[in-house]
């Protein structure tokens, strides 16, 4: 890719992502929303950080899921999971999962 | 002019943010150097897609000699998830105007919203000027450590896989506070299910977007059904 092809590629970056984040400000505005709709928005946030967090950790199907003991984020969340459970605190979450992810390296090198 | 955007509750708020910026975002400028980006494609590129997995997608998919419309197709399945943050925030921030929804929207990224989702939740003190704070100390803290990752290159040593868990501990940690109640908690495990389930088929995160869709309709229509 050229220099100039590489902007035009940016704005063209810029334009895919753009369009998903400002549509709903565009197209609900202020409109008050159906029942349905906003008990099924209630539940998107948990949803998209479980399988958010889920694909971190274990990897995609297409690549090979990383089912393993060797896993070093499977090893790390098992601390940090009911760590951020009982403390519910980011500073607490982040800290230990560093900690527990640095002993996994250490020990599976 | 500018109180209420940079209050010290919004660094509070916004800090793992920086936390885990700044050495992702020198990892990503170490990656554009190798592509051969020079400070303003890199500045333009942090400037106007300002994405995490998009930016590093697009560079490894230039790097590779790809040509325009590969990159841009993929990264626009990659950012698709966004329009579902953007749905839940647009519910906070009615009374916002039009300018600052269109400025708000392009700084909507995994880690913004989900500080932002969850501040809105937990605090009713929390208004459009905090979230918009957050939004911008993360995109300028992206720009800069891009930049600076780009100028550093391969001269400092940055241990990828540790920060990323950094940012991954931040989610657990995030996904926590909507601990509140069992059917929440197993809304959240079936997405991430279903996200690994769907991964065989569904490429570049399409498998979180349909899973969180899915997940979040059973849990809707199980609650409707049952009535609370």
């Amino acid at each position: 890719m050229s220099y100039s092809d590489t902007l035009l590629c940016i704005f063209g970056l810029f334009v895919v992502s753009y369009i998903p984040r400002i549509l709903p400000f565009a197209l609900l505005g202020n409109r008050e929303l159906p029942r349905g709709f906003r008990l099924w928005l209630q539940y998107v946030p948990t949803a998209v950080f479980g399988a958010l967090i889920f694909t971190s950790i274990f990897g995609t199907g297409v690549d090979g899921f990383r089912f393993s003991w060797e896993n070093k984020e499977l090893l790390a969340s098992i601390i940090v999971l009911p760590v951020a459970a009982a403390t519910r605190s980011l500073p607490y979450s982040i800290i230990s999962g560093l900690l527990a992810y640095g002993a996994a390296q250490y020990m599976l090198g | 002019m500018l109180k209420g955007y940079f209050e010290l509750k919004v660094f509070k708020a916004a800090w793992p943010i920086i936390f885990g910026y700044i050495p992702l975002g020198m990892a990503c400028g170490i990656l554009a150097q190798k592509v051969g980006f020079d400070w303003f494609q890199m500045l333009m590129m942090a400037v106007f897609l300002f994405a995490g997995s998009g930016q590093f997608i697009a560079l490894a998919m230039i790097g590779s000699g790809s040509t325009i419309m590969p990159v841009v197709l993929t990264v626009c399945i990659v950012n698709l998830r966004h329009l579902l943050y953007a749905l839940i925030l647009n519910q906070y921030l009615s009374k916002e105007s039009r300018l600052y929804k269109a400025f708000f929207a392009q700084e909507i990224v995994d880690e913004s919203f989900a500080v932002n989702q969850n501040q809105f939740a937990l605090d009713a003190e929390w208004n459009g000027k905090n979230a918009l704070g957050v939004n911008i100390i993360g995109h300028s803290s992206w720009i800069l450590a891009n930049l600076a990752g780009l100028y550093l290159g391969n001269s400092i040593y940055i241990d990828t896989a540790l920060v990323s868990y950094a940012l991954i501990a931040m989610f657990i940690g995030l996904w926590s506070f909507h601990f509140l109640n069992a059917r929440l908690v197993l809304t959240g495990i079936l997405g991430g299910f279903l996200a690994l389930l769907l991964s065989y088929w569904l490429t570049n995160m399409l498998n979180v977007v349909v899973a969180t869709v899915i997940a979040a309709a059973l849990a809707a229509f199980y609650e409707m059904r049952m009535g609370r």
